[in-house]
């Protein structure tokens, strides 16, 4: 069914683009697999809502790698809608929207699709639990979040891929998380702790080593495809990787997100894909999976610190008062 | 103009911000009637907002810019995806009427076939939380308004040239097939004058646009394109084209008549019901104008015409700046 | 106790008192359940597999609390094509909640990550021959939605489906157009008994220092966390979080959940693979 309310492209539909052979190609792996990539995060870019954040992972050294960009808007707490009932905490709903350019492959549409939907119920879950609702009765906390660009890996249909775990939409869900937490915090809404979202994965290279803590990188560009599956090797390279990208070149078999609150050390939010053995070689590869997941969130977790922090400065030169503001910056510095 | 008549012995008294939301008309024309006239802004009437451009900052678009000027900013991503002309595709036959595809070269045939095969898709999204007032769903009366004028504007100016939205089959020279250009436009933060911003980063996103060189296939009987990117092209958008907006507000006869705002921000497009839009061109030239909401001498019209003709300059040096080096 | 309110998503059903009641005595050692089953004990359901005759694989269960849920499983042979998304279209799951206009994305999202998680071995058992492949539409249909969350109930009826599902034998070879044979009783398993069984997902809430399996909606609403856990054979193949509970746990109660829920899911699947010997 057309959509009426916007313009609508040639009625005959149109297709993405072909190109004559699997021509995306993957970016060779320079981090350590527990380095994790350089965030920019930045509050208060949206001037009209009560708070809001923009989180983007800076291009790689080749322009045309795909990276993450999306805004984060927070408004609220304002009065719930009259025709709502009486509800005794603030209502926290998030939204998680992916712009038409966004992704590769197909076009995305306006409407909200079943990753989108559930992207946003796990979003709004993760941050009601680490906002303190019951100081706002009667309220509605609204969360928007804008996926301007991302790294792929999201399941889609047309995305080249040949086996493992899709790890996109993972890493979008934990940006959000981490940039909603970052606006939630400029909104000045109370909240028990700042969130932050994290990734890792267990991978497996497609043909390279994995040697201790470095992977070798000195590895084709875009081959490996046809003999990923070779030899079904597949316990004896294993290892654990902090903020995997669906961009580099490896095989991902398990992953986890997680939101992660580091003051508290608790988590609102795990969600994991892949199987995972329960007790291979004496280790859990669920637990250190969730490990590693909350690893990573610490580490985004300082990043998220420093931008409030700035912003707070900004605020309070500005204002030229000092109040006791709940920054959340006791135990901020509690890398695993 | 005495809305709230204060004893003058113990003066009622507001914050700015409060005396705002009460009394908004009364609040603008209150700084309007200062010397010299500021908006709540601290702009001049005339003043328009500084912009500032980027372009080509998303890797899944084929062209993409990001403006800013003030508090709104806008992203807006062009994406082109293939129109398949032969027989059948989509389950539907494309009757051609003559003269159709005949390649008529001359000036007013070009912008036929992007208008005739929908070859340019323009929406402007706004449910982004950009403002307070705008939700997720439906785009609003407002936003439909704003796309629709914006595509007009597009398909008007005649910017895209259609010879280079069309693909061959390299053997005959048969147009097989269309571009379609996607072009979307994402609010990220609303501040008023949302067309002036909208429309400036879809100029700066088709002409940063870069579409891979594209042939018919005789054997997969589809159009496959070239993966390299030193064969991606340029659209060879046709010259500028700038719009300027403008809010009109009555004094009131003895208190200095009409003032024109340029640029309005959100506050003001909320208190002014009278609106102009020019379309400035190259060469001190108009495409379109726009005006209604209100009665207006004609002299009103001709100094939004002033304004925008110096307003398409600032633009023109900020896209010389930034799109000067990329072609 | 406080009416029950028609919606899952306008908040707790019970009352602040009554909620604190809850959690208290669901925190005691031993806790306390308002229907007095012990934690890991499952409430009284009806399964049973095959009732549809003209599918491929089916099955029916209906939950103590008037939750039915039937699944139906349907193969088509299907031509491999280049445009499409390979094997992973070769599963299409939908889920349909009846008197929901939408369909939870949740629900869907979590059969279908668990269901098609690599190494799980049945996408190289769709495959027939080298041009053609099962498609497999397996349909969900919640007659009536039960009032706790209906993962458990929907992932159990999908298990059992699919484990009663039967594919006809190929007797052509690689490279001709697949020609079946059409005696059902030679048809092979989608699941044989030697592979690895389908995935189930199990509801586990955590109140303090207990772990409870089987929540009913009130202990949903009395948690400290909700996850979902889908396990496929001994192995983790997925956790999600739930609407419930308030505030955030600590790392240990997670990792201690998924554990009991490795231990609770082979009781399981045990039980469900003896429904049907029955009959």
């Amino acid at each position: 069914m057309t959509d009426r309310r916007r313009i609508n492209g040639p009625p005959e539909g149109t297709t993405p683009l072909v190109f004559p052979s699997g021509s995306t190609h993957k970016s060779m792996i320079k981090r350590s697999p527990t380095t994790l990539r350089r965030i920019f995060l930045k509050t208060s870019l949206t001037p009209p809502a009560t708070g809001s954040a923009f989180l983007e992972l800076p291009t790689p050294s080749c322009p045309s790698t795909p990276t993450l960009k999306l805004t984060t808007s927070v408004y609220g707490p304002r009065p719930l809608p009259s025709s709502t009932t009486f509800s005794p905490n603030a209502r926290l709903t998030a939204e998680l929207k992916f712009s038409p350019f966004s992704t590769p492959g197909r076009r995305r549409g306006y409407i909200r699709d079943g990753v989108e939907r559930d992207l946003s119920a796990q979003l709004s879950l993760a941050l009601g639990k680490s906002v303190d609702v019951g100081k706002y009765p009667k309220s509605a906390i609204d969360v928007f979040v804008s996926v301007l660009d991302c790294e792929g890996g999201l399941g889609d249909p047309n995305d080249v891929k040949s086996s493992g775990v899709e790890v996109g939409l993972m890493s979008v869900l934990a940006a959000a998380i981490s940039c909603a937490g970052a606006a939630i915090a400029d909104a000045g809404i109370e909240c028990f702790d700042l969130v932050a979202g994290g990734v890792a994965g267990l991978i497996k290279k497609r043909d390279g080593e994995v040697e201790g803590d470095r992977i070798v990188a000195d590895m084709g560009i875009g081959g490996g495809n046809d003999d990923s599956r070779r030899g079904g090797e597949r316990d004896t390279r294993i290892t654990l990787v902090l903020d995997p990208s669906p961009t580099e070149d490896y095989i991902i078999l398990a992953a986890a997100a997680v939101g992660y609150m580091a003051a508290r050390d608790e988590l609102t939010l795990v969600w994991t894909k892949g199987s995972m053995a329960r007790n291979c070689d004496g280790t859990d590869e669920v637990e250190s999976l969730i490990d590693g997941a909350i690893a990573a969130a610490t580490g985004v977790r300082l990043v998220i610190n420093e931008a409030i922090k700035e912003r707070l400065l900004l605020g309070l030169n500005a204002v030229g008062l000092v109040r006791g503001t709940a920054g959340g910056d006791n135990g901020d510095r509690t890398v695993g | 103009m005495a809305t709230a008549p204060p004893p003058p012995s113990n003066p009622l008294s507001f914050p700015p911000a409060t005396f705002q939301k009460l009394a908004p008309k009364t609040f603008l024309e209150r700084h309007l009637q200062s010397t010299p006239a500021t908006r709540p802004s601290g702009r001049g009437p005339d003043t328009f907002r500084i912009p500032s451009l980027h372009t080509n900052s998303l890797s899944h678009a084929h062209g993409s810019a990001v403006v800013r000027t003030g508090d709104t900013a806008v992203v807006c991503g062009v994406r082109g995806e293939v129109l398949s002309l032969a027989v059948g595709t989509g389950g539907r036959i494309v009757v051609l009427r003559s003269g159709e595809d005949g390649r008529r070269e001359n000036e007013e045939g070009e912008g036929d076939e992007i208008r005739e095969r929908a070859l340019v898709v323009t929406n402007l999204e706004m449910g982004t939380g950009c403002t307070r007032d705008y939700h997720p769903g439906p785009p609003t009366d407002f936003a439909q308004a704003v796309t629709a004028r914006l595509h007009r504007l597009l398909l008007a100016n005649k910017l895209i040239p259609s010879k280079s939205l069309r693909i061959l089959d390299p053997n005959t020279e048969e147009i097989k097939a269309y571009w379609v250009l996607y072009i979307d436009v994402i609010v990220i933060s609303l501040d008023g004058n949302v067309l002036d911003a909208a429309w400036a980063s879809i100029l700066a996103a088709l002409r940063s646009t870069k579409l891979p060189q594209a042939y018919w296939d005789q054997d997969t009987e589809g159009v496959v394109c070239y993966p390299e990117v030193s064969r991606y092209k340029p659209l060879g958008i046709k010259g500028l084209a700038f719009t300027a907006s403008f809010a009109v507000i009555d004094l009131g006869a003895e208190k200095g008549g009409k003032v024109i705002l340029s640029d309005p921000d959100e506050f003001e497009e909320g208190v002014c019901e009278e609106r102009v839009m020019v379309c400035a061109l190259e060469g001190e030239r108009v495409g379109w104008i726009e005006k209604g909401g209100g009665v207006g001498q004609v002299a009103e019209v001709v100094e939004c015409v002033h304004r925008a003709t110096e307003r398409f300059k600032v633009w023109e040096q900020l896209f010389a700046k930034v799109l000067g080096s990329s072609g | 106790m406080a009416p029950l309110q028609t919606s899952q998503q306008t908040g707790t059903p019970l009352s602040p008192a009554e909620l604190s009641y809850l959690h208290t005595s669901l925190t005691l050692t031993p806790p306390i359940r308002p229907d007095s089953r012990t934690p890991t004990q499952f409430r009284p359901l009806i399964a049973e597999s095959d009732i549809l005759p003209s599918t491929n694989g089916s099955a029916r269960m209906i939950w103590g609390d008037g939750g039915e849920c039937v699944v139906g499983v349907k193969a088509e042979v299907e031509k491999n094509s280049a445009s499409s998304g390979g094997p992973r279209d070769w599963v299409e799951i939908s889920v349909e909640v009846s008197g929901q206009r939408d369909d939870d994305a949740f629900l869907g999202m979590t059969v279908a990550e668990s269901l098609l998680v690599p190494e799980s071995g049945v996408l190289e058992r769709l495959a027939l021959g080298e041009r053609f492949h099962w498609k497999v539409f397996v349909d969900i249909l919640l007659l009536t939605p039960p009032l706790s969350h209906p993962a458990t109930l929907l992932t159990l009826t999908t298990y059992l489906a699919l484990r009663n599902t039967f594919l006809p034998k190929l007797v052509s070879e690689v490279a001709e157009d697949p020609v079946f044979d059409d005696d059902w009783d030679n048809a092979l398993p989608l699941y044989p008994v030697d592979r690895i069984a389908p995935p189930i997902t199990l509801l586990v809430v955590s109140v303090g220092e207990n772990i409870f399996f089987d929540p009913t909606r009130e202990e949903l609403a009395a948690g400290d966390v909700v996850l979902a856990v889908s396990i496929c054979g001994k192995k983790v193949v997925g956790v999600r979080t739930l609407e419930g509970g308030g505030g955030g746990v600590g790392r240990a109660v997670v990792k201690r959940v998924i554990k009991e829920s490795c231990e609770v899911a082979e009781e399981v699947f045990g039980s469900l693979n003896s429904v049907g010997e029955g009959d």
